[in-house]
């Protein structure tokens, strides 16, 4: 090896050292369920638009999403693809750092669907939340959003979760088991059921306009750290909505598809309008939420939505865009 | 005394190192609340009945299963030893079971017993039947030969051996079984709980995990530690008078 090669080499590897320590210091570690509403996040990395901002992506599934918030919470993980949580409430009344900044997705009149039932069990339709009394429904958790969105539809008609038996199993049991007739009903947030035996019911988006099911929410580095960081996360995430709601299918679709235990038709066919391109958070959603935790005892103090959600990194990307 | 002291010093020294680190700030109160918060938390809800009343549905659970499990199988099990053709026929589909991870059949038996009682007591008993028709038959086949030839010639015949040679050759080792049968009953019933939840101590922990009620959560699995400790010592007790003649363990 002559002296030229070696001051290359030398070089090389300092560039690549550099590198590294870049990447590391922009690396975000995301947790995210498997279902439709994180497309967009995978469509903003295949587009390069988080290169683009220098952040580098680990992407983490996780297939409950009520287990994400303590994991950003313990710092195990930057950012949550989830719904506010009671857990989230609790965390935040002691003292966490872990918030919501930005919405991701909501229920769309004609284009969401949050209860499905068995066709069987629904002989006249499933138009009416009222035609749920005395059937046996499955939400995924008493504390998860199902839960919380099965009880504001019976609200609506005048009912309670006493006039419903209410069952707990995960998404996949819940399908298998309203096709078994195991079950009458499933909240189950749009599973794109691809068999004419099972038919949507009623949608919140009707009885509860803007509401929002799920939101990103940051952990104590982004929030405490560079403000530009999370803001340039957003930035590119926002941009993936916009791809996606114009058209663009993420490469990972049949990764999607399969890690959401559907068809690739169904996720590439599904409802875009859902994704909310402005990232706005609703504040009414997010006081239903704490408002119903704290009633059903899985909060211990109640709190204003103002407390959990962060628009600072929203009003910085508004600021820059405009 | 001395016994007490041995057995208790390790936990109240490291219960006091954790309240000092705790109160000294060491330890994030979020994840890692002091054994105090613990204590408090604990009172709380054995004074609500909750603990209680979780404890005692995970307890009924697992005895019912497990009851349903062992009768079959420790009869399975001893008549495996004993006739070859049962032998024959049964110990593939029990070795078979043995290697199933129990839980990954839980949905199975909720598509075919509905999502209630039925399906959880079913994978329980079925876990404590594969685990006591093993040791069973095991029990049977280890009995010394020479047991069996010195009975005979002492007059005993067939239909004597069962209650003079095999009974208690075989109680001790059926006894283990029922022991570990009862253990895993707990952790089948305790991880059902956790992924269909209605009530018992693995839905409490659940939810616990999902308020994020770190006192909470970690009170329950204590809870959980100290009724699998109580039953193993329960089994051990009952089995030192039924079975007087077991070898002790060393020490």
């Amino acid at each position: 090896m002559n002296r030229r090669t070696a001051l290359a080499l030398l070089a090389g590897a300092s560039l690549a050292g550099c590198r590294r320590a870049s990447t590391a210091h922009r690396s975000i570690r995301v947790v995210v369920a498997p279902n439709i509403s994180a497309t967009p996040l995978y469509v903003a990395d295949e587009l390069g638009f988080f290169a683009d901002e220098d952040i580098d992506i680990r992407t983490q599934v996780i297939a409950e999403s009520l287990q994400m918030v303590p994991l950003v919470a313990a710092g195990r993980a930057d950012v949550a693809f989830s719904s506010v949580t009671p857990a989230e409430i609790n965390i935040v009344a002691r003292g966490g750092r872990v918030r919501v900044v930005a919405a991701r997705d909501a229920a769309v009149l004609g284009c969401t669907h949050e209860v499905h039932g068995r066709r069987a069990s629904f002989p006249n339709g499933f138009v009416h939340v009222a035609e749920l009394k005395g059937k046996r429904v499955a939400v995924t958790a008493a504390t998860s959003l199902t839960a919380f969105i099965l009880d504001l539809l019976l609200e609506s008609a005048g009912l309670n979760t006493a006039d419903v038996e209410r069952l707990m199993m995960r998404h996949s049991e819940s399908t298998a088991a309203l096709l078994a007739g195991q079950l009458d009903a499933a909240v189950d947030m749009d599973r794109n059921f691809s068999t004419p035996d099972i038919i949507p019911g009623p949608s919140i988006a009707a009885l509860v306009p803007g509401f929002q099911y799920s939101h990103i929410q940051f952990g104590e580095r982004l929030l405490d750290g560079d403000l530009g960081l999370g803001t340039a996360f957003l930035r590119a995430y926002l941009r993936g909505v916009r791809e996606y709601r114009g058209g663009a299918t993420p490469r990972a679709l049949s990764r999607i598809a399969a890690e959401s235990a559907m068809s690739p038709v169904a996720v590439l066919h599904a409802c875009r309008e859902r994704l909310p391109e402005d990232g706005r958070v609703d504040r009414t959603t997010v006081q239903r939420m704490i408002d119903w935790s704290v009633r059903n005892g899985f909060a211990n103090q109640s709190m204003d939505a103002a407390q959990i959600i962060d628009t600072r990194f929203l009003e910085r990307l508004a600021t820059r865009t405009s | 005394m001395k016994r007490l002291i041995r057995v208790s010093w390790l936990p109240i020294v490291a219960l006091l190192l954790w309240q000092t680190a705790a109160v000294a700030g060491a330890l994030n109160p979020l994840f890692v609340p002091a054994p105090a918060a613990l204590f408090s938390s604990a009172a709380a809800m054995i004074r609500s009945g909750e603990l209680v009343g979780n404890a005692a549905a995970t307890l009924g659970r697992a005895v019912a299963g497990f009851t349903i499990g062992s009768v079959p199988g420790i009869a399975i099990g001893l008549a495996m030893g004993r006739v070859g053709a049962v032998r024959q026929s049964l110990e593939p589909v029990v070795s078979a079971l043995n290697a199933t991870p129990k839980l990954s059949l839980f949905p199975l038996l909720m598509l075919l017993f509905g999502v209630g009682e039925t399906a959880r007591l079913t994978i329980i008993g079925l876990s404590s039947f594969v685990i006591t028709a093993i040791h069973a038959f095991d029990a049977v086949r280890n009995i010394h030969p020479g047991w069996v030839d010195m009975a005979r010639n002492y007059g005993a015949r067939s239909r004597d051996l069962f209650g003079a040679v095999y009974v208690p050759a075989c109680l001790p080792q059926v006894f283990t079984g029922m022991r570990l049968g009862l253990a895993n009953a707990l952790v089948v019933g305790i991880s059902c709980e956790l992924v269909n939840p209605s009530s018992g101590l693995g839905s409490l922990i659940w939810l616990a995990w999902q308020t994020f009620a770190t006192e909470r959560l970690y009170v329950t699995i204590l809870a959980t530690a100290l009724l699998g400790s109580g039953l193993h010592t329960g089994l051990r007790m009952l089995e030192r008078r039924l079975v007087p003649w077991k070898t002790p363990h060393a020490g």
